[in-house]
């Protein structure tokens, strides 16, 4: 269907490629469809016909501007001063002699959808309603009543509600319910006979807000916050309707203060520079050149010389922010393959940083000399681990905000090595002993000097494990890696919950804090470890 | 050469014992087994000891393939019963009547009769009953010498040639488990001229020691010592030294090759505002990725940099900045800047160092952990690790990042690289890195790159024509394709198998 409406005849590889070279990906194809993933900078082309117009130029079939002709329907749309405090802004259009079927239903429904959630934020930042034009008596009017005074049967359902019941009853009112909470009047759209449009951005009235395969003209809107988001999700949902072959229609929409016609579909003018185009990506391409490609793109192309290219940005791209933009979409007309890789003759020294680099890897090096196991455990953990298993009552430290980590288990970042290493054990209970392992790496504190109120503290951590796993084995280590890296350490004889009382010792290196000792059978059966352990921690 | 005195003093205790049992019975050679049993050692010593002199000329090796015959399940039941078909002869032979094939059974039909046919006994008439082709004394002869080859099985397992019955060994072999037939190298060692001359002389036993003492070293006692000889080849302990870390070799590779094309590394932490995770490079406040589905957020607010710094981001958001783009509009919330969170992209840095103020030009680079709130599983982790670059300078394009990362990933080993334009907030053009994977034949994502926006650099005082190109790469995907990997857990965290991790083969051989 798509080479259908591109107007070439492709071989999955060649629109593989092409839409590799333009930035989609071809996900998957069955029989004559294929499902192409966007990104989300080009909603526009999240319907098959926006797809299309973009493939065209990208193509060769069609090059420049899409134009749009656009009537008069001598509709209007009445915002009424009541929706400031809910949903204070609106657009809309009118698109006639539309030719139906359930395919085309099922597609602009699609479509809709796709836009809500990517685009429109889920309908936060917009929303957008469809509408039989033949079942509106216009004029229309944006209103805010209180949803306990107004009725109508929402989409699907067999029964008036109040818009508190949508909110409570309907499934999409149920989804959407958080849009609206916490506002005394909703907002509506009314037409002149007193009949509910819809309650956006909820739900459309089961009456007259349904597109059927009879439809001919429709009444679209979009409501939300942003004037210039509407209007730009407005813009692209009408384009899709003009290149289903509608005629669109301009409908004038009156508030307390201004009146303007909406859509506006007029191009915007940008001054391109030729040179930006050439410095940016790094070719040599002639200012005709760069024109055809911006063509390619769908931009519209007034005048183009060695200084400059004048360009006319379709309204359907939502994207175009800076003369970059146009560079990029030169860029991928070229394709980026005919780029050649260089590299600049930039005079740099090379620094590394001593922290990660002299300090943890010269440890790293020192420890896997008493044939100690490097391991690499994740910072993500929870309290189980950190504290309780360790015997040990909750201290502060970083955690994630409540309930939202979606990997099972985690709710904070480890402020200490050791119960991670033990889980390293715990997982290897069935690999051949003595199992030796060391970590020096980060674990994050809290620290409220720091502007995001957290540090991370470089910790050393060694244990070992096995049937004669002891103090001294470890204490000997520790002094060894003291001496050698001249660190100051002191011992001082002070039980801690994980060890085994009189096996156990405070050690300050460099006056930091650490632990020293043989590890309680507790806390070993916490881990469901069947040897002893002994071992250390100290910040490095 | 040697004479035989030198070589004399070369040999240990079962050496010598050895050639003098061979020397004083040269007439014959003997196996190992037989060797080991006349001198009570050990087989896989006189073995051993057996190459050696053989190595040195004093004993010659002759070694021979056997093939030794025994019985199988049949052959034993034909041994005590009969063989099956003639147990069927006697059987018609007995019978009065007829025998019809019919009437058979039905072991009798598929073998006793089988084999009766293909011997030329039986006949099977158009009536289809069976008569008999042969008389019994021919019969008898064939027989007999069959049962009596059995039998000579019976007693044991016997080699070939000493029976020289090849022929019906063969086609008994045939008859599925009436033989079983086992080959097996025979060595017979004897004594060479230079042995037989050295077995002649008189040789002293030594004392022989197992292991080399100080004792032995104390006023050269080991000089009146020999010590024994040990199997070179026999299975020893298995043992790991202390390694490091898989992905730590990488990172390590990755490092070396920055520092070599002249890159300084750079830090910073994990948790961060959202200011310079998201806002400072232009991502705007609504994008899909700062939900909480993408991101892990943290309790409490964070600070946010100077007055300065900050009016210029929201500048740049909401209006573009100075630099021609229209920005986002809106209203920027800084309340939403001050959330903290755990860094999603190394490029969280990147603007950090830029923050900080850069030389121009410079290139920087850093290797570190991110977070992404996602659900773990073979191929996702909720942190992993990139490395992040970005090179600034007066006239970069896009050919020279694509340049810089042909070259990094040349030293990576990845030959085949290709971009694919992509979307990012903060870059533009922006361009996926793709590289092919030759293991599994298709072309991977490995990373993602770009030219900063003009928007996003304009809060940091980088001056006209300035641009910095800049990457972030995953690191994960490339360990567990350098290590073969297919579980990402194996690489990081505390899952990953401890033998793994000890015995893994390193990746690079420069």
């Amino acid at each position: 269907m798509l080479s259908r409406q591109v107007g070439k005849q492709l071989s999955v590889e060649e629109l593989s490629e092409a839409l590799f070279q333009f930035g989609m990906e071809l996900d998957s194809f069955e029989g004559d469809s294929v499902r192409v993933e966007i990104t989300p900078d080009r909603p526009d082309m999240l319907s098959t016909q926006g797809l299309a117009r973009a493939l065209k130029g990208y193509l060769g079939s069609e090059l420049g501007l899409p134009e749009y002709h656009v009537e008069n329907s001598e509709i209007e749309v009445v915002v009424d001063a009541s929706v400031e405090g809910v949903r204070p802004k609106t657009v809309a259009a009118v698109v006639r002699n539309l030719e139906l079927d359930s395919e085309k239903i099922r597609e602009i429904i699609w479509v809709q959808e796709k836009l809500h959630n990517t685009f429109a934020r889920g309908r936060k930042k917009a929303a957008l309603g469809i509408y039989p034009l033949e079942r509106i008596t216009p004029p229309i009017r944006y209103t805010a009543r209180d949803p306990s005074k107004v009725k109508f049967v929402p989409l699907e359902a067999t029964q008036e509600m109040t818009g508190w019941d949508v909110l409570e009853k309907h499934p999409t009112g149920k989804a959407f319910k958080h849009l609206l909470e916490g506002h005394s009047a909703f907002p509506f759209f009314i037409d002149s006979k007193n009949q509910v449009l819809s309650m956006p951005p909820i739900v459309n009235s089961h009456n007259i807000g349904k597109v059927t395969e009879s439809t001919r003209d429709v009444f679209i809107e979009v409501s939300g916050h942003d004037l210039k988001a509407l209007k730009q999700l407005l813009n692209i949902i009408v384009t899709m309707f003009f290149d289903m072959g509608g005629q669109v229609c301009n409908v004038k929409m009156v508030y307390p203060s201004e009146s303007f016609y909406s859509p506006h579909l007029k191009p915007e003018k940008f001054v391109l520079p030729t040179r930006l185009v050439n410095d940016v990506l790094g070719a040599k391409l002639t200012f005709e050149e760069v024109a055809f490609y911006l063509k390619k793109m769908r931009h519209g192309v007034i005048s183009a010389s060695e200084k400059e290219v004048e360009v006319l940005v379709p309204a359907y791209r939502v994207d175009v922010l800076h003369n970059v933009d146009l560079v990029d979409d030169v860029g991928r007309a070229l394709g980026f393959d005919k780029i050649a890789p260089a590299l600049p003759s930039t005079p740099t020294t090379a620094a590394v940083l001593r922290e990660s680099v002299l300090t943890a890897r010269r440890l790293r090096d020192y420890l896997k000399g008493f044939k100690f196991q490097d391991v690499f455990t994740l910072a993500l953990t929870n309290s189980k681990t950190q504290f309780e298993k360790m015997s040990l009552p909750e201290t502060p430290c970083v955690k994630l905000s409540e309930a939202e980590a979606r990997a099972e288990g985690i709710n904070m970042l480890r402020c200490w090595m050791t119960p991670e290493l033990l889980r390293v054990f715990s997982s290897n209970k069935h690999r051949q002993f003595p199992q030796q392992i060391f970590e020096v790496g980060y674990v994050v504190l809290p620290d409220g000097k720091a502007d995001s109120k957290a540090r991370n503290a470089m910790k050393a951590c060694m244990l070992s494990s096995h049937s004669k796993a002891s103090y001294s084995e470890m204490k000997s280590i520790l002094e060894s890696v003291c001496g050698a890296f001249g660190l100051k350490l002191a011992i001082h004889s002070e039980d801690k919950p994980f060890c085994l009382p009189g096996r156990c010792a405070r050690i300050l290196v460099n006056g930091k804090e650490g632990w020293l000792g043989e590890l309680h059978p507790q806390v070993l059966e916490n881990f469901g470890l069947e040897n002893p352990v002994a071992g250390f921690e100290f910040e490095v | 050469m040697a004479g035989a005195k030198d070589i004399a003093g070369t040999l240990d205790n079962s050496e010598r014992l050895i050639v003098k049992f061979l020397a004083k019975n040269h007439k014959k050679g003997y196996s190992p087994e037989e060797i080991a049993k006349a001198l009570k050692l050990d087989v896989d010593r006189v073995r051993h000891d057996c190459a050696r002199l053989s190595d040195r000329g004093l004993v010659s090796i002759s070694s021979k393939q056997l093939k030794f015959y025994s019985l199988g399940e049949e052959g034993k039941k034909a041994v005590s019963d009969g063989l099956p078909e003639e147990l069927l002869v006697d059987k018609l032979r007995r019978s009065r009547k007829k025998l019809s094939v019919s009437g058979l059974s039905d072991f009798e039909k598929r073998v006793s009769l089988g084999w009766a046919k293909k011997n030329g006994w039986v006949e099977i008439t158009p009536e289809k009953t069976l008569s008999l082709s042969i008389n019994s004394k021919e019969l008898g002869g064939k027989l007999l010498e069959v049962k009596k080859f059995l039998k000579t099985l019976s007693k044991g397992e016997k080699e070939a040639s000493s029976l020289d019955r090849e022929e019906l060994a063969e086609a008994l072999k045939a008859r599925g488990s009436f033989l079983s037939v086992r080959q097996s190298l025979e060595q017979k060692v004897s004594v060479t001229g230079l042995g037989k001359e050295l077995g002649r002389l008189e040789l002293e036993l030594r004392k022989e020691a197992t292991s080399l003492t100080p004792e032995l070293l104390k006023g050269g006692k080991w000089k009146g010592v020999s010590f024994r000889k040990y199997n070179l080849t026999a299975p020893t302990e298995r043992v790991w030294p202390g390694r490091e870390h898989p992905n730590r070799v990488i990172m390590r590779k990755i490092r070396n090759i920055f520092i070599e094309m002249g890159f300084q590394e750079m830090t910073g932490p994990w948790v961060e505002t959202a200011f310079w995770n998201m806002d400072a490079m232009f991502i705007p406040q609504d994008h899909p990725a700062r939900e909480v589905q993408d991101t892990f957020y943290l309790e409490g607010k964070g600070e946010l940099p100077s007055n300065e710094l900050v009016e210029k981001v929201k500048d740049a958001q909401e209006n573009g900045a100075q630099t021609g783009s229209k920005g986002y509009g809106g209203a920027w919330d800084p309340g939403m800047a001050a959330r903290l969170l755990l860094r999603t992209h190394t490029t969280a840095t990147t603007f950090r160092t830029l923050g900080k103020g850069v030389s121009i030009p410079s290139k920087h680079f850093c290797i570190g952990r991110i977070f992404r709130n996602e659900a773990l599983d073979a191929t996702h982790l909720p942190e992993f690790y990139q490395v992040e670059g970005f090179v600034v300078d007066k006239g970069l394009n896009l050919g020279h990042l694509f340049g810089f990362l042909r070259e990094f990933y040349r030293k990576m080993g990845f030959k085949k690289l290709r971009f694919k334009p992509t979307y990012n907030p903060y870059t533009e053009p922006s361009a996926e890195v793709y590289g092919y994977n030759e293991t599994l034949g298709k072309w991977v994502e490995v990373g993602n790159s770009g030219i900063f926006r003009p928007e996003a650099l304009a809060p940091f005082n980088i001056p006209e024509g300035v641009r910095i190109v800049a990457w972030g790469l995953g690191i994960e995907r490339m360990s567990m394709d350098l290590y073969k990997r297919k579980d990402i857990r194996d690489i990081l965290g505390a899952e990953g198998d401890l033998d793994w991790l000890r015995s893994y083969e390193l990746p690079f051989h420069d």
